[in-house]
């Protein structure tokens, strides 16, 4: 039987990522598990049905894997001790949001602490709506599709980077990605690949919306980025996320909110980690487009910051589908390329 | 290995599809072992009027064999009986005409002697090639004269083509006369041909 999925998961071709934004869809596919190579990506506006269906048709095979936007996702760390049930720890949830109550929630353990009836656990808790989740498989599956799972760009961005801490001692690596897209972005902390924190700033990138339409950065939906103008500047040959010490801090800065958000997550992950300090700080979603503003955080920080682009490990994918933006979608691309292999 | 982030769609969810693919295989298998077996009775079928139709040609042909058959075994009958008949006939076919024999035991009967008694008596043996080997023996019972007369007519009797083995069996004086009683026994000759003397 094992023999009889490994060939399935082999012959098939791997699933298309569909990573849901605040205002469009991008689809990405990549083959080959170990050389990957772009089999086709391609953004196509949310509320456009027909352009899905279309845009479906260019891709192998019709298996989804579906990424809902930040805004959708609920996060939350609570402490608990280490014999609280599930039930516990929903109700605890709904203290915090009453969200909670219709979610699909997942969690993982963080850090254990305190030893005997005194332990206790921080938990990462990841949580989306089942209507919200629901709306999303059904919009895809009336365009063609067969939705395979629902994930988050929590997760799915962070295995957009599992090839930078392969070697021994990249797990001591601590790295701070911003996703941010749209109304909502998502700040996660990992050690290595594992993510070890997640928050929701709500509306942090509005602004940053208002400036890439007026600066006529968005680039047109149903269209392939291989032609557009913009991406060249996102074109590199490194692996690393590509440095801001260059860019020019942007005069406006960023809100204090935002500011206070990130120091506030700074200070969680430091309490619950003292001995690990932020490494650097990876920029990756729509929002990533603006390096002016992407300095800015950095330099608020104090970190060493970066602006994402996995497109340099997918061959093909710097012409059509470059930059932070793909992040997500490429996390996801590689992910079930490194299941199929 | 699965991570908890890598899906969020609820357990039933997946169940639900599992349902629907396990009953869509079935509904597969289910069409398919149907085709098969409709596709399995259309060929049965199509070799049952085949085997009807031939069944008709063979009864017709069987019954024609029949006749065939009956019509053989009777000729062979007949052709038997015939045989039978042929054989039958061929002792009386094959033999020394009767007349003959009488005619040539008379003719040539010296003077004054007289038959009394002409037995002809048929002996049939079986040869070890299984070859019907038929012999007539005649007994002749008369009265002559004188012994001289009975060697005369045993030296007659030998000398004709249509007799071999003449035996005198007895030859006795009759009461007081001269006459003489006598008996003698000859076998007709089988390769005897039917050459009628005009005269002697």
């Amino acid at each position: 039987m094992g023999s009889l999925n490994w060939l399935t998961r082999r012959i098939s071709p791997q699933p298309i990522a569909a990573v849901f934004g605040s205002e469009m869809i991008r689809l990405m596919q990549i083959r080959g598990s170990s050389e990957h190579k772009i089999q086709g990506a391609i953004e196509v506006a949310l509320d456009d049905q027909d352009g899905i269906r279309e845009a479906l048709v260019m891709f192998k095979g019709k298996r989804c894997v579906a990424c809902l936007p930040t805004s959708d996702v609920l996060v939350q760390h609570i402490r608990v001790t280490i014999d609280e049930g599930d039930q516990e720890i929903l109700e605890r949830l709904l203290k915090h949001d009453s969200r909670w109550g219709n979610a699909e929630v997942r969690k993982v353990c963080i850090k254990t602490t305190g030893s005997g009836g005194t332990s206790k656990q921080e938990l990462l808790c990841v949580g989306v709506d089942r209507t919200l989740s629901q709306n999303v498989v059904e919009n895809l599956e009336s365009a063609g599709a067969e939705v395979i799972a629902v994930t988050v760009p929590l997760y799915a961005s962070i295995r957009a980077f599992d090839k930078l801490y392969r070697r021994d001692g990249d797990e001591k690596m601590t790295s701070m990605l911003i996703d941010m897209d749209g109304e909502s972005s998502m700040v996660m902390i990992a050690h290595g690949a594992n993510c070890v924190f997640a928050h929701k700033i709500e509306s942090a990138s509005t602004e940053i919306e208002e400036k890439l339409e007026s600066n006529s950065l968005a680039v047109p939906a149903q269209h392939h980025t291989e032609d557009s103008d913009v991406n060249e500047f996102e074109r590199r040959n490194e692996n690393e996320p590509r440095g801001l010490c260059g860019v020019r801090e942007s005069n406006d800065g960023i809100e204090a909110k935002v500011a206070g958000d990130l120091e506030r997550c700074l200070r969680h992950h430091d309490a619950l980690f003292p001995d690990r300090a932020v490494d650097r700080v990876i920029f990756t979603g729509r929002g990533a487009n603006d390096s002016d503003r992407c300095a800015a955080i950095a330099s608020e920080l104090g970190i060493e910051g970066y602006i994402a682009d996995p497109s340099a490990w997918i061959t093909g994918a710097s012409e059509c589908a470059s930059g932070p933006a793909w992040t997500t979608a490429a996390g996801m691309c590689l992910r079930y390329s490194e299941i199929a292999a | 290995m699965k991570h908890p982030f890598d899906d969020f769609l609820p357990p039933s969810v997946h169940t639900n599809r599992e349902d629907k693919r396990v009953i869509r295989i079935g509904i597969v298998l289910v069409a398919v072992v149907s085709i098969a077996t409709a596709a399995a009775f259309a060929t049965t079928l199509s070799g049952w009027r085949g085997l009807l139709q031939n069944r008709g040609s063979v009864a017709v042909r069987w019954d024609d064999a029949n006749i065939r058959v009956q019509a053989l075994v009777k000729a062979q009958k007949m052709t038997k009986d015939s045989i039978e008949i042929a054989s039958h006939l061929e002792r009386f076919v094959d033999g020394v005409p009767r007349s003959l024999i009488l005619w040539e035991l008379t003719q040539l009967l010296p003077e004054q002697s007289a038959l009394s008694d002409i037995r002809l008596e048929t002996r049939v043996r079986i040869t070890d090639d299984k070859h019907e080997e038929r012999k007539e023996m005649i007994t002749l019972l008369g009265i002559a004269p004188n012994d001289s007369s009975i060697s005369a007519y045993i030296e007659a009797l030998s000398t004709s083509t249509y007799f071999s083995n003449v035996s005198l069996m007895y030859a006795q004086q009759e009461g007081n006369t001269t006459n003489r009683n006598f008996s003698m026994q000859l076998e007709v000759s089988s390769n005897a041909s039917f050459v009628m003397e005009t005269e002697r």
